[in-house]
């Protein structure tokens, strides 16, 4: 016997069971109630405001595609009145981006939004098939992450948006969350869960569908017959990320709105006030935002460029032997070898710093 | 990297004896004298009594560090039998019989809480005389009792007469314990149920006997395990309570964990050099608790721990940055936690599901799970009806209130009940929101932990009444 769909009103038989709240339900309901979550959320976030130029990260993948097809259609219902755009980035990964990029023309049309492609090749000079020939495949990831995150800034600056909207959904944001506890980083735990992030002078960026299930957007994706593309990018992904997502995917099978637990203790924690936290600048290279004096972008690209690619994912005291050895010829070391270790890296972090701005 | 579980002892030596014949010809770290017996995390070589030293001055630190403890006081430990409960006592016993001028001032006195309900019967046949052969050996006083006594008034003289775990027959009180846990529906919530119900009996014997210094043997495995799990319950707030030295939610007890910094395979190796005998005891109640999220966390710890050794340590350490909240007027009445009261996020989220779904769900239709729903609601005012004092005063006030109610809705009746239970709600944090969720029956609750809620409940009330006349 069918079950009928728990929301009464609605007399149809329900033909799934939501993910997030074990409701049974039908086609119908389900729509409706994924749809005003997510105009909730916009609202009571204050998100966006009337008039302005919305640039949504497109990848190709479920997330961005079921973001796109949403803004469109609340925006229609609800009167947002937003110029919506698509922005994409093209990393230049043969049999990956090029046929994700596809579907993302395919949404253009589809939904009838105007699109943009940057290039690795064009912003950077590099494309990451010619990264990986130079690092390998071990930490490609921190290249493709870095540059990505910046490339998305810079098109939101190129076609003048106001807001910068990225397809992080509850899954994800829960993942970094206990990534972050799992590493130790009490800075990036305390920014991590803000649904929108604001720098001085950089583009917000916010997160609509942070409170979505990642079941649930497939779910929307799948009855919606919404095209999207879905393999792995063909470069490794992050083992330690792997390991930290069978463990949600566990935790939500015990338990569905551990999800949503995790994401509620993570807005709710507060860092005791003692601890000082890294200060968020401006590179002094290229002007976008960034925790050092030269982002991590352009550390990245200088290796890249110098024929160094281990120089900006080593770690620091690695990297300042590196340069000791790079300059021995002009290194005098004022103490000679009376010097304490704690001594010498500080003299070594002054070398370094010192060589940098000579490279400006 | 051995992993270490605390339940199988066998495993632990073959793993042990692996660990001792690989580094047999690297030196100690520290003395650069011996031969190295153990690795730790990878990299740090010790031999014996190095080691034996490191953890005896680490647990000697951690006690310093909080200045509390002043010569003469009175502490009581929380034993469970388990290995680090037994690596205190052990520690204790060296300190107390210490040269002088190292010597312990204060007085343990040992707290013995028998969970053997939950164990199947054969092994309470074989571990708990063991236990009790511990507690005679330790040399010191000890005083035991029950998990269920959280039902029982207990006075001094009770508890004192009590010296064998014979003596603890079988009562009422255990049924009512056991109703209890099986109507909470899922292992997550009966593990997390205990685990509170451990820390009200503990502050609880505390009073009668008049204590207020408790030590537990928590390691940092543990409580890297308690931060990642509570972080999956949705008690992010209280984190740092739970990793504090010195935990003070309650005002007139300190709770003090001086084990927090030694991890659990420091303590294996500590048990293994002095030659210390297991008990076995398992950490938890073992049947019930394999689909919960506790004990989820608790192997992908262990198992995430054997490749990076540092996991550990730096979920430990997110725990010590933390904030500690000092609310007094908001504490839940299950964890005497902070509630926090917030309007963002993930609470507006949950009113709009909720708002979402009762615009089309007046009524539901009749199933097996809404009967299960509605006697849970119909349960509390017979519930309220147990409290001692309710026959007087406050039962013409709750009387009023229901009846005042039942004017203002009568809509159906099911609303009066279900307020009841929202008005519970209210006085609970986000995590022991969960507890009650999962509860088919309140039946069984113990009176102490209701008590303050129905008081709370009841001076709200009255102080909505009088609201426009304060200033």
């Amino acid at each position: 016997m069918p079950i009928q769909c728990n929301n009464i009103g609605c007399k149809k038989s329900a033909i799934l069971k939501r993910p997030k709240t074990s409701d049974k339900i039908c086609k119908e309901c389900f729509f409706q109630s994924f749809e005003t979550e997510i105009h909730d959320t916009i609202v009571k976030n204050n998100l966006f405001h009337p008039g302005e130029k919305v640039a949504i990260a497109a990848s190709g993948g479920k997330d961005s595609t079921v973001l796109a097809y949403i803004l469109k259609l609340l925006n229609d219902r609800y009167n947002y009145n937003l110029n919506l755009f698509l922005l994409s980035v093209d990393e230049g990964i043969t049999g990956y981006r090029d046929d994700s990029l596809e579907t993302v023309k395919k949404n253009r049309d589809d939904y009838d939004i105007p699109l943009k492609i940057l290039s690795y090749e064009e912003l950077y000079g590099w494309s990451m098939d010619n990264i990986v020939k130079q690092v390998g495949r071990k930490n490609n990831c921190t290249f493709c992450g870095v540059f990505r995150r910046q490339a998305l800034d810079r098109g939101a600056a190129i076609l003048e948006a106001d807001c910068l909207v990225t397809g992080h959904n509850a899954d994800d944001i829960a993942e970094t969350i206990l990534m972050n506890i799992l590493r130790g980083d009490i800075s990036r735990l305390s920014r991590c869960t803000s649904i929108i992030t604001m720098g001085e002078n950089s583009i917000p960026r916010c997160k609509p569908l942070k409170y979505a299930y990642e079941k649930e957007i497939v779910m929307y994706a799948y009855f919606k017959k919404l095209h999207y593309f879905s393999t792995e990018c063909i470069y490794s992904p992050e083992a330690y990320r792997g390991y930290v997502r069978s463990f949600l995917k566990n935790l939500e099978k015990i338990r569905p709105s551990a999800i949503i637990d995790i994401i509620y203790s993570g807005e709710n924690i507060s860092i005791r006030d003692d601890i000082v936290l890294p200060n968020r600048g401006i590179c002094k290279k290229c002007g976008f935002i960034s925790s050092q004096n030269i982002c991590k972008a352009c550390m990245l690209l200088e290796g890249l460029n110098r024929g160094l690619p281990k120089l900006g994912i080593s770690k620091r005291h690695k990297r300042c032997k590196f340069w000791l050895e790079q300059c021995k010829h002009i290194l005098i070391c004022p103490q000679g070898s009376k010097m304490t270790s704690l001594g010498r890296t500080q003299h070594m972090i002054q070398i370094k710093e010192s060589l940098f701005n000579s490279f400006l | 990297m051995c992993s270490i579980l605390e339940e199988d002892f066998m495993y632990e030596k073959s793993t042990i004896s692996q660990e001792l014949c690989k580094n047999i010809d690297v030196l100690c770290k520290k003395c650069l004298d011996n031969i190295a017996m153990i690795k730790l995390q990878k990299k740090h070589h010790y031999c014996k009594d190095c080691f034996v030293n490191i953890i005896t001055h680490k647990f000697r630190a951690t006690l310093g560090k909080t200045k509390l403890i002043k010569p003469d006081d009175k502490v009581l430990i929380a034993f469970t039998g388990n290995q680090s409960s037994i690596t205190l006592l052990h520690l204790l016993k060296l300190g107390v019989n210490e040269q002088i001028h190292k010597r312990f001032k204060f007085h343990p006195v040992i707290l013995f809480i028998d969970e053997s309900i939950f164990w199947p019967k054969e092994k309470r046949m074989v571990d708990l005389p063991k236990i009790m052969k511990a507690l005679k050996n330790s040399g010191f006083k000890y005083y035991i009792t029950k998990l269920s006594s959280i039902y029982d008034n207990y006075t001094f003289q009770d508890i004192n007469d009590v010296n064998d775990i014979s003596c603890l027959k079988e009562n009422e009180s255990d049924n009512k314990l056991l109703s209890l846990f099986h109507n909470i529906q899922s292992d997550t919530s009966k593990t997390d149920f205990l685990l509170r119900l451990r820390y009200q009996i503990q502050f609880k014997i505390a009073r009668i006997l008049n204590y207020n210094k408790i030590f537990t043997a928590e390691n940092t495995t543990d409580l890297s395990i308690r931060v990642l799990s509570n972080i999956s319950l949705g008690r992010g707030l209280q984190v740092s309570f739970d990793v504090a030295v010195c935990d003070q939610k309650i005002p007139d007890i300190y709770l003090i964990r001086p084990l927090r910094e030694i991890t659990s395979k420091e303590i294996v190796f500590y048990n293994v050099f002095n030659k210390i005998e297991s008990l076995a005891v398992p950490s938890i109640f073992p049947m019930m608790v394999y689909n919960s999220l506790q004990h989820e966390t608790e192997l992908f710890v262990y198992q995430l721990q054997e490749e990076f050794p540092s996991t550990v340590y730096s979920v430990f350490h997110i725990g010590e940055k933390l904030k500690t909240y000092a609310v007094k007027e908001n504490m839940c009445h299950w964890c005497h936690n902070p509630i926090l009261l917030d309007t963002s996020g993930v609470t507006c989220l949950k009113e709009s599901m909720v708002h979402i779904m009762s615009k089309y769900n007046w009524d539901k239709p009749d199933d097996k799970d809404d009967e299960e729903i509605t006697n849970k609601n119909f349960a509390l005012p017979s519930l309220l009806q147990r409290i001692p004092g309710y026959e007087n005063a406050k039962q013409r006030d709750i009387a009023e209130w229901i009846n005042g109610e039942i004017k203002k809705d009568t809509h159906c009746g099911n609303c009066i009940s279900n307020r009841m239970t929202q008005k519970l709600k209210q006085s609970l944090c986000y995590g022991c929101q969960h507890i009650l969720d999962d509860m088919k029956s309140l039946d069984y609750l113990p009176i102490g932990i209701l008590h303050e809620t129905v008081a709370e409940f009841q001076a709200n009330e009255l102080r909505k009444e009088i609201e426009d006349f304060l200033l």
